[in-house]
This record gives structure tokens, C-alpha cells and sequence, in this order.
């Protein structure tokens, strides 16, 4: 059997936040959605990404001089010069990247096996077995990577790890039973409710998700639903009752976690050469969080603020 | 008796007792608003007793001097106080130790204050008792300790100032006075000085005379010294016990005045006989603290195993008769605690630099009994409350963990962590540390019975270790740059080392690996021997009585515990390798640049090392983007479990002039900054005089990208106190990973994993480096903030600039 490639761009070890105990979060490239409050732009595009990272970067001009494409230019500040890259015309050669002793030049997304994964993840064992943790697929949207994520997260059942799928819910519906009996968790985002504004804030339609949720439901997966919280987006009272609403409606009862809104991606759309919309926005005040939380515990369901 | 019948914890009322009452509130003003102060009484009674007993028997000698001191040094009680003993007629103030070292007396009153903050003011001491520290240093000049030590140092090994100068080894410290010592309390408690005095008489009463006269000579002079010893500690108390009374019947205030005349009963009981309540033990345990710190003091005065001692009798008044409620306990407790703040001494130069702030008093809590049970109770809980409610420095609690702790004084230790934010209370493990002590010699019981000595450090109970007699720092990062130079220093071509080789001619890595074996191997024997010709100059010159009464098994052999009266003499002595983390970072990129990728040559990184990598910055980037330790790569870390392991066996097979393998100790707590600065540029891409990694376990600064749990499985590949008596590992968190208690859990699993998995010493910091960047700007509003700096706490805005500069560069875990 050939070994099956996906294409990632993180392994974050010890993550506390991504579902029970310590875990090590497995992060893929590729989303259907388009978010515009999304933390980790560098995962929307299913293809390798060439980035320039200011902080490390010395301003040399290396990069443009070795770029056998000619895309990269310097555009001069006060400072050192800024890089930039014609992403229409990079071919991810990655010639500028070797070149770069300072690592400015980076690579987001290498092609990986499930078993080069696998040995990474299992170094954690003992962290997982002892915390009630495990292995995290998320992203992007795992589901866009099938092949890959059923195998690693057969080599996890098989070397005794638990095993959290963090998805969009935006995925074809037959995947849910390929991942049946593989999958322990299920962290579900739900963002928007009114199908408009959900298509206008993620790009796409949030019918095939709420399906899927319904699919995951007859399933033997644990299932916590993810709200991201987004100032004045999916925040608003009149949202997060709608959501309360729809999970409430289920007849098994689901935990809900919240995620309160950061804009540690801020810095990455910039990178990638992305307007980032939400500048303004800030974290929730202590209140808000409360009133927030408030809502769902008042509908009687089992809700935690992240 | 105690019924030994079920008692049961109450781990809830202890949560919500308040420690910090009015009284314990109006102490810690008291404390926090005093000026350390350097005192001339100590130095001036020692002087005047060694002149007085000029011709007689060391031990004798030094005893009389100790009582003279019991007699004569200052006393005070400070409005308020329950438990009572101060080391000076100041809330905080000390003497220098002009019998041992008076040219660190001397230097101290040139230069900056007694423990290493601003410099020596009009406030800290008067001119008439500064004329009078020098005068007795002019009459200790010569033949004190210090002097001794020096002379044969300097008469034997022409050389030395040459590795000093190289930064091979440091120079300072063997002035310092010695070593880390815990005693047994918990007999003073038991039985009494008295119970000690008997001990002795009986030891000389049974003196046979008969084949070993000579030595049964020196057994008497030294019982009789012990007798005398322990009486002037008697006298001591019983001052106090006066003092108290006196002042009873001047106080207006009848709840003081019936307060003060208990205090006056309690002094003229302990620590002469034996506690009969909690307080008593807590004061008895106290007087024995400090007499033994009037004594002399060490680096580092260790109460040991507080919670275990002190058990018996809070059992009984608070868990049996229940004549004591846990309110007025913790009270006591908090009492005992701001003491330990008040506990100061007069450093050297050196010590100021490397172990600022006021007296270190690691102790210890948790952990199994003798017979291997989980010996963590009510108190060991009561002592962590205390430590999160009462935001002092001292003590540095060190818990230890093992398989079986109960779980609620666990994660209370981690909650208290947490709460705090500094550090204290830092975790041990028994797992790695019982089985290395057996196999070193120790009976089981002994090794289950163990505590912790200076930073992170162990000792079985009732036992001294290092100091002046032999602890050496070693730094291997120094060697490094030996083997790639031959064996010589690079900044004046001086041979140090061996000739190894010229690095260009190497042809793999395992070359370099073997070109620093050749070199640590004649180094450390050369050093080694040292500590043999140095020692009994040392011990020969100073005798410590009142100490030896109370370490084990120095009655029973008749000698003093640094002159063969110790059980495990093994622990007098320990070689500090420090600075492997950055000889197998620069292993690793020596393999990666070199070897590997062909990208440099070892000369063309030994001109970028000389030029401090300034035009070499490509190359530096290159070295600095290999693998490095701490990351869970095994192409560096096999590197550090070799190492590690080689050197520990290696420093093993000498022998200590007691003739038993020697330790490797694995802590001390700013080494790293002193070896680093006299360290040039490494091929891991650290550039000259800049800090080398800290501890043993921790990876260098911002080196570790991948989290804690890469950190811990680095530091899990080798069994670093298998011939160590430390290995000292800090770690850093942002606090709001734990905010409002959640994620402790989490900490438990993440340090029982390492602590399963060869882990020994864990310490866990929560500071933002903001407010540090704040603090280190505005001191004045941070004069709270606390900090441990590799193994214990100090104000943060007490520390030196380049220890805070240190602190703030030190990468937090990226979360």
C-alpha cells in the first residue's frame, strides 16, 4: 500500500485547548471556508505557501537575487526593505527559502506521510495517557484530506491514542461513516446561524454543515460544539440564542465550548498578502464573556469559556 | 501517648484559614521596612574568645567561642511576635565571619550591602562598628580559615590563577564559608538539649583508654566540646526566657503582657527539653535554626523535613486532643515563616553575585517515610497554604513527588505555584533520587529519609555537604573551547587542557566527542586532587560543635561531622560540571554545518568564533538553525544523554579525600551567568559572555520551540543524578495558562510523566516578561514582585541587573 502524503503545516505539541488532557494538535492545510476573522489564514489554501517573516528577516535581498522566477521584490522603507512576493507567478520552488540563512523565507504546508506524523505524535504517550489527552486533527478542514486523516488516525486507535477531529462541518457527508469508529471526539464549530450571514462572513452556504452535524449525531463520537466568538459577528445575542437553540434541539445533550475572539492571526493575512478586515476588533470584555456564556447555560446546556 | 488510631485530614478547614492575621500582617511591615544592617558584636565576642583560649584543643576552642556567642550576642523580641529568636539587636542584620574569611569582611564593607543589593550605606552600619569589624579582621589576618586554605592553594598549585582567568573554574567561592547543612531537628524536639548533653556524656563515660588512646583523646575534646556547645544554646533560650519576662512586667497591654509571659515559659523549656505542644516544637526548632546560623553560617541553611518533624505535635494538639484549632496552628506557622525571612547573613563578593537575597532555607516537604509510605499530611498542606498567603522569598519549599503522594497535596503544591507566580513551592522526585542514593551506599531507609540541600540539591537528613571543602564548579562549556584549541584558552593562547588534536584534522563528530572526554578526564583529576590537599587545611582549622551535636552520627564516633563524624561522609564533597547543554547544542551544529551539509568548515567557524560571529552572521544563522537540546530531537539529544551520563560516571571513579567516589552536583544558581561571561563564542551560535544554559536540564535560552512536553522528553533520554546529587531544570509558563486554577491537572500529568521518566527537579515560573520589563523600569512599584533565580526566590528588584536582564530573555513556553 502506498503511504499516504497530506499536507500540513503545524504540529503543535502540549496543546490544552483542543479538547481533553494534553494533546498534540495536527494542523492541515486546505478549508472550503473562507473566514475573515480565520486565525490561520496560512491554512485556507490547500497549496504550499511561500511567506516573508519581517521579525526575522534582515533585509538582504537574497531571496529576490536567487528567485529563478524574478517575483520577489524589494520595496524600500524608512527601515529595512519590505519583501514581496507575485503569488501569481511563484512556483513554491522554495529556492528562496534555502537561501535565507535567517529563516525569513518560510514555508507554510510540506507534504507529509501519516507515519512521519504518527512517530512524532506518539512521542507523547505518556502525556496523554496520564491527562485524558491525544491526537487533534485540525486545521483548515481535515475532511479535505480524507485519505490521510483515516490513516493517521487508524495508526492513533491502533497505538492506543485518542483521537479529536476539529472540523468546519463543511465537508461531503459520506466521509462522516469512512472516519466511523476512528474518530473518539468531535469538536464542531458552529458559527452563524442565519444561512446569509453565514455565507457572507465564511463563503459558503451552512446547510451541508447542520446536515452533518445531524450525521455525526448517529454516530458513536463524543461531539462538542465550537463557537468562536467574533465581535459583532457571531457574538450578538441574536446568534448565540440560535445556536443555543439548534444544539438544545438535539436529543443527545452536547457539550459547548467558547472561543473568545484574538487576533493573533492578524499578523499572518499580512503575510500572506490578505487584507485582514477586523483590525478593530477586540477581545470580549469580562462582561460580555459572561453575558455570552449566561445564554447557554440558561437554555440548560453544559457550556465552557476557553 | 498518642492513640495512633485513625485521625483524618481536614484539607478544607485548612483552605480557608487566614494566615496573615493583624499580628502576622504588622510582621511582615516590620520586615519589610527594615534595612539590613551589618553588626560588629559576633566578630568582636569571636575575637575575644579565640584570644582567650589561646593553646587548647580545637574543638574545645570553637566550642567556648560558640557559647561565648550564645552569652553575649545581642537578643531582641519584636512587638507582636509568638515565636522569638533574633539573629541581631536589628529586625535584620548580621555579622561577617572575620574567623573565617576576613578579607570577605573586608570587601563587604568597601562595597555593595551584606546580600548583594545597593551598596554599603551610612544607615547599614556606624563608623564605630566598622572600625571595630576591622580591627578584628587585622587580628584574624592571616590565620583565619580562608587564609589557610589560600596559602596551601597558592603554594601547590602555581597554576590556578591561570584557569580562573581562563573561566575553567571559578575563584571566589573557596573563600566563601561552607556548604549547604541540614541538622536533626526533629530530635532537639524529641528529646531535648539536655537529651543531647546525655548522649554525650554517655559517649564519654564509655571512652575505653585502652588501645586507640590517641585518638580517644580528640573523641573527648570533642564530646566535651559538644556538652559545652549545647549548653550555651541552653543559655541562649534562657536569655530570652528573661528578656520575656522583663518585658512582661513593663507591658501595659494585658493580652501582650499574658502573651509575653508564656513566651518566657516556652524559652525556659525549649530547647533544653523537650516540646510538649506545637508551638514548643515550632520554637524549639527555631532556636536550633538560628543558634546554628550564629554558629556559622553556610550558603544555605536547610530546615529539612519540616512537615515530617513537626508532625508529631501538631497531631497531637490539632488532630488528637484538639486543644489547638487550625486557625491559631496556621497563625504559628506564618509566625515561623516571616522568622525565616529575618535570617540574613554577610556574604562574600562572590555569594552576592551568585546567591543574593537573604539566607536560603530550602525545605523540604512530602516525599515517603522511612519504611516507604507516602508521608505528605495535613501540615505539608498547612505549609503550602502558609507559602501562598504569606508573599515572602523564604522558604523555598521544595515538595517531594512520588507515585504514591496523596493527590490533594499534589495539586495543591502546583495550585500554590500557581497562585504565587514565583516559582515556590518547586517539585523534586524520589523515583530517580532513592535508587541512586542506595547505589551510592546509603541504606534504604537513609535514602527514603532524604531532603533537599542548596538549590535543588539532595542530602540524606541530618547530614552537611559541599562548601568550602570541595565543591568545584567546573565549565565544560569552557572545555569545549579547549578541544577546539588544543587545550589552550583562546583569548592568551595559555595551555590549560591536554594537546587533543588539531579540530581541523577531525573527521566525524564522534572526534570532537572524544577530543572533550580526553580533556575532562586530566582536568577533573587535576581538580579532584585538589580538593584533597585543601580539605584538611580546611577542616583542620575550623570545627563546627554546636552543628555536629545534632548531625548524624557525630556522637557515636566522637568527631566533628566535617572531620569523619558524618554517617554518609559521601556527601562532603561534589564536582559542579555545568554548561553541557551548550556543548551538545554545539556538537550538534558542528555535526549539521560540518559533517552533514558540508556548508563551513571547523576553521572557518573557529574565525567566525574569534570575530564574535561579527561578519559571520550567515554562518551563525546556519549553526543557530541546527537541531538543538530541548526540542525532543534525538540528533542532539543523544549528544546530551551521552554526555551527561559519561561525565556523572567519569567524576564518579575519582575519589573524595574521604576516599568515597565523588558526586557530580548538578545546580547552583547563577553559575551560568558567571561561567557565561568569561565564556567566548560557542559553535552553537552563542556569542561571547553572554549566559550559558541554566541548571543541568534546562535548554538553553529560546531555544526550546516545541513546548514543555519536548523539553521534559529531552531531559528524559539520560539519568542525570544517577552519580549527581542535583540536576536542576527550570521552566517557564505563561500565567494565563493556568489562570483561575484551570489546566493543573494538566501541569500533574505533565510533570508525574517526566518524574516517571528519569526527571528529578522541576521548577516552574509563571512571569510575564512585560511586567518584568516593568519591574526592572520602575522598581519602586514592583518591590512585591518576586522571582526564583535556578532554585530560589529573591525580590525581583534586589537582583542585579544582569540577573534580571537574564530572567527577562528567558523564552516563555509558546503556548
Amino acid at each position: 500500500m502506498p503511504e499516504t502524503q497530506g499536507t500540513i503545516f503545524n504540529i503543535q505539541r502540549f496543546s490544552t485547548d483542543d479538547g481533553p488532557g494534553i494533546r498534540t494538535t495536527v494542523f492541515v492545510k486546505g478549508c472550503p471556508l473562507s473566514c475573515i476573522w480565520c486565525a490561520n489564514p496560512e491554512s485556507q489554501s490547500s497549496l504550499p505557501q511561500i511567506v516573508n517573516r519581517p521579525s526575522k528577516c534582515r533585509g538582504c535581498g537574497k531571496c529576490a537575487a536567487v528567485c529563478p522566477e524574478h517575483v520577489i521584490s524589494l520595496i524600500p522603507t524608512d527601515n529595512k526593505p519590505e519583501i514581496r512576493i507575485d503569488r501569481s507567478l511563484c512556483k513554491n520552488c522554495c529556492t528562496c527559502v534555502k537561501a535565507c540563512s535567517a529563516g525569513a523565507m518560510h514555508l507554510y504546508g510540506e507534504h507529509v506521510t501519516a507515519d512521519e506524523v504518527y512517530n512524532t505524535v506518539k512521542r507523547d504517550l505518556g502525556y496523554y495517557q496520564r491527562s485524558g489527552g491525544g491526537i487533534t486533527i485540525s486545521g483548515g478542514e481535515p475532511m479535505m484530506q480524507i485519505d490521510f486523516v483515516t490513516a493517521l488516525y487508524t495508526l492513533c486507535k491502533n497505538g492506543g491514542i485518542h483521537t479529536a477531529l476539529d472540523t468546519c462541518g463543511y465537508f461531503p457527508t459520506e466521509y462522516i461513516s469512512r472516519t466511523s469508529g476512528l474518530v473518539d471526539l468531535v469538536l464542531f464549530d458552529l458559527k452563524i446561524i442565519d444561512p446569509d450571514l453565514h455565507k457572507h462572513y465564511t463563503g459558503v452556504d451552512n446547510q451541508l454543515i447542520h446536515r452533518n452535524l445531524r450525521e455525526f449525531l448517529k454516530t458513536d463520537a463524543e461531539i462538542f460544539i465550537r463557537v468562536p466568538l467574533i465581535p459583532e459577528i457571531t457574538d450578538t445575542e441574536a446568534n448565540l440564542t440560535a445556536i443555543a437553540n439548534v444544539v438544545k434541539s438535539f436529543e443527545k445533550p452536547l457539550h459547548v465550548d467558547l472561543l473568545p475572539y484574538h487576533n493573533y492571526g492578524e499578523n499572518k493575512f499580512k503575510m500572506l498578502g490578505k487584507p485582514y478586515l477586523l483590525s478593530d476588533a477586540k477581545r470580549q470584555s469580562k462582561e460580555k464573556l459572561a453575558s455570552c456564556l449566561e445564554i447557554f447555560t440558561a437554555a440548560g446546556l453544559d457550556c465552557q469559556l476557553h | 501517648m498518642i492513640e495512633s488510631s485513625k485521625v483524618t485530614n481536614d484539607f478544607a478547614q485548612i483552605d480557608s484559614v487566614n494566615c496573615v492575621t493583624d499580628r502576622v500582617a504588622s510582621l511582615i511591615e516590620l520586615r519589610k521596612n527594615a534595612v539590613e544592617h551589618i553588626c560588629c558584636e559576633r566578630s568582636r565576642i569571636v575575637t575575644d574568645s579565640w584570644k582567650s583560649t589561646y593553646g587548647q584543643n580545637i574543638d574545645i576552642r570553637r566550642a567556648k567561642l560558640f557559647r561565648q556567642i550564645m552569652r553575649e550576642n545581642p537578643i531582641s523580641i519584636w512587638p507582636g511576635e509568638l515565636i522569638v529568636g533574633s539573629q541581631s539587636q536589628y529586625v535584620l542584620g548580621a555579622s561577617p565571619y572575620v574567623d573565617y574569611s576576613p578579607d570577605s569582611a573586608i570587601e563587604n564593607l568597601n562595597t555593595m550591602g551584606p546580600s548583594g543589593g545597593s551598596s554599603v550605606t551610612a544607615a547599614m552600619i556606624t563608623e564605630e562598628e566598622r572600625r571595630s569589624i576591622l580591627e578584628d579582621c587585622e587580628f584574624w589576618h592571616g590565620h583565619s580559615t580562608g587564609d589557610i586554605v589560600r596559602e596551601v592553594r597558592e603554594a601547590k598549585f602555581p597554576w590556578l590563577p591561570d584557569w580562573i582567568e581562563s573561566g575553567l573554574v571559578m575563584g571566589m567561592k573557596l573563600v566563601a564559608p561552607p556548604g549547604v547543612r541540614t541538622v536533626d531537628y526533629g530530635k532537639v524536639i524529641r528529646i531535648g538539649l539536655e537529651g543531647v548533653i546525655d548522649e554525650a556524656k554517655e559517649a564519654l563515660d564509655n571512652l575505653p583508654y585502652e588501645t586507640d588512646s590517641a585518638n580517644d583523646y580528640l573523641r573527648d575534646c570533642f564530646l566535651q566540646a559538644v556538652i559545652i556547645a549545647c549548653e550555651g544554646a541552653i543559655e541562649y533560650a534562657q536569655r530570652y526566657s528573661v528578656l520575656a519576662a522583663e518585658m512582661a512586667a513593663k507591658e501595659a497591654d494585658p493580652v501582650r503582657r499574658a502573651e509575653l509571659e508564656e513566651i518566657s515559659q516556652i524559652c525556659a523549656h525549649v530547647p533544653a527539653k523537650p516540646a510538649r505542644s506545637f508551638r514548643e516544637a515550632v520554637q524549639s526548632f527555631w532556636f536550633i535554626h538560628l543558634c546554628l546560623n550564629l554558629e556559622m553560617a553556610f550558603h544555605a541553611e536547610t530546615p529539612g523535613r519540616l512537615d515530617q518533624y513537626l508532625y508529631p505535635m501538631y497531631r497531637k494538639d490539632v488532630m488528637v486532643e484538639q486543644t489547638l484549632s487550625r486557625q491559631d496552628a496556621a497563625e504559628i506557622v506564618a509566625c515561623l515563616f516571616v522568622k525565616f525571612n529575618q535570617l540574613t547573613s554577610v556574604k562574600s563578593n562572590y555569594d552576592k553575585k551568585n546567591i543574593p537575597g537573604t539566607h536560603l532555607q530550602n525545605t523540604t516537604i512530602c516525599g515517603v517515610d522511612r519504611d516507604g509510605n507516602d508521608a505528605s499530611n495535613e501540615l505539608s498542606y498547612l505549609l503550602l497554604e502558609t507559602l501562598a498567603q504569606v508573599q515572602f522569598p523564604q522558604p523555598p519549599i521544595y515538595v517531594r513527588y512520588h507515585k504514591n503522594i496523596d493527590r490533594k497535596v499534589w495539586l495543591k503544591a502546583l495550585e500554590v505555584n500557581v497562585r504565587r507566580g514565583d516559582g515556590n513551592p518547586s517539585i523534586l522526585s524520589d523515583e530517580p533520587r532513592i535508587p541512586s542514593f542506595v547505589d551510592h551506599g546509603i541504606t534504604l531507609e537513609d535514602a527514603r529519609d532524604w531532603c533537599c540541600s542548596g538549590c535543588a540539591g539532595s542530602i540524606t537528613s541530618a547530614s552537611i555537604h559541599g562548601g568550602s571543602l570541595g565543591v568545584i564548579d567546573i565549565n565544560t562549556a569552557k572545555i569545549f573551547e579547549y578541544v577546539l584549541n588544543e587545550g589552550r584558552e583562546p583569548k592568551n593562547g595559555k595551555q590549560i587542557g591536554p594537546k587533543t588534536g588539531d579540530p581541523s584534522s577531525f573527521t566525524c563528530i564522534e572526534d570532537y566527542v572524544e577530543a572533550f572526554k580526553a580533556q575532562f578526564d586530566v582536568l577533573i583529576k587535576i581538580l579532584v586532587h585538589m580538593s584533597h590537599l585543601t580539605a584538611f587545611a580546611d577542616i583542620n582549622s575550623y570545627r563546627i560543635p554546636f552543628c555536629s551535636a545534632l548531625c548524624n552520627d557525630c556522637i557515636k564516633l566522637g568527631k566533628d561531622v566535617r572531620n569523619g563524624g558524618q554517617r554518609y561522609q559521601q556527601f562532603l564533597f561534589h564536582v559542579a560540571d555545568r554548561g553541557i547543554q551548550d556543548v551538545v547544542d554545539s556538537l550538534a551544529a558542528i555535526k549539521k554545518v560540518v559533517f552533514d551539509d558540508k556548508i563551513a568548515t571547523i576553521d572557518e567557524i573557529k574565525a567566525a568564533l574569534k570575530a564574535n560571529f561579527e561578519g559571520y552572521e550567515e554562518l551563525r544563522d546556519r549553526l543557530l538553525a541546527a537541531p538543538k537540546y530541548g526540542n525532543d530531537d534525538d540528533y542532539v539529544d543523544c549528544f546530551y544523554s551521552e554526555l551527561a551520563e559519561w561525565c556523572g560516571n567519569r567524576i564518579r571513579q575519582e575519589k573524595d579525600p574521604f576516599g568515597f567516589p565523588q558526586w557530580a552536583g548538578r545546580s547552583g544558581a547563577n553559575t551560568h551567568l558567571m561561567f557565561g561571561k568569561v565564556t567566548g563564542a560557542l559553535p552553537d551560535g552563542r556569542k561571547a559572555e553572554t549566559p550559558l544554559a541554566d541548571g543541568f536540564c534546562s535548554p538553553e535560552q529560546g531555544c526550546d520551540i516545541h513546548g514543555p512536553t519536548c523539553v521534559f522528553n529531552s531531559a528524559g533520554k539520560a539519568n542525570v543524578v544517577a552519580n549527581s546529587n542535583a540536576a536542576l531544570m527550570n521552566m517557564k509558563f505563561e500565567h494565563k495558562l493556568f489562570e483561575d486554577g484551570r489546566n493543573i491537572d494538566k501541569l500533574a500529568a505533565l510533570l508525574e510523566n517526566f518524574f516517571n521518566k528519569n526527571g528529578y527537579h522541576v521548577q516552574i515560573n509563571f512571569i510575564d516578561k512585560e511586567t518584568l520589563e516593568n519591574a526592572q523600569k520602575r522598581p519602586e512599584d514592583y518591590s512585591n514582585l518576586m522571582v526564583r533565580v535556578a532554585g530560589y526566590s529573591a525580590f525581583f528588584v534586589d537582583l542585579p541587573t544582569r540577573v534580571q536582564d537574564d530572567i527577562i530573555s528567558r523564552t516563555s513556553q509558546d503556548i
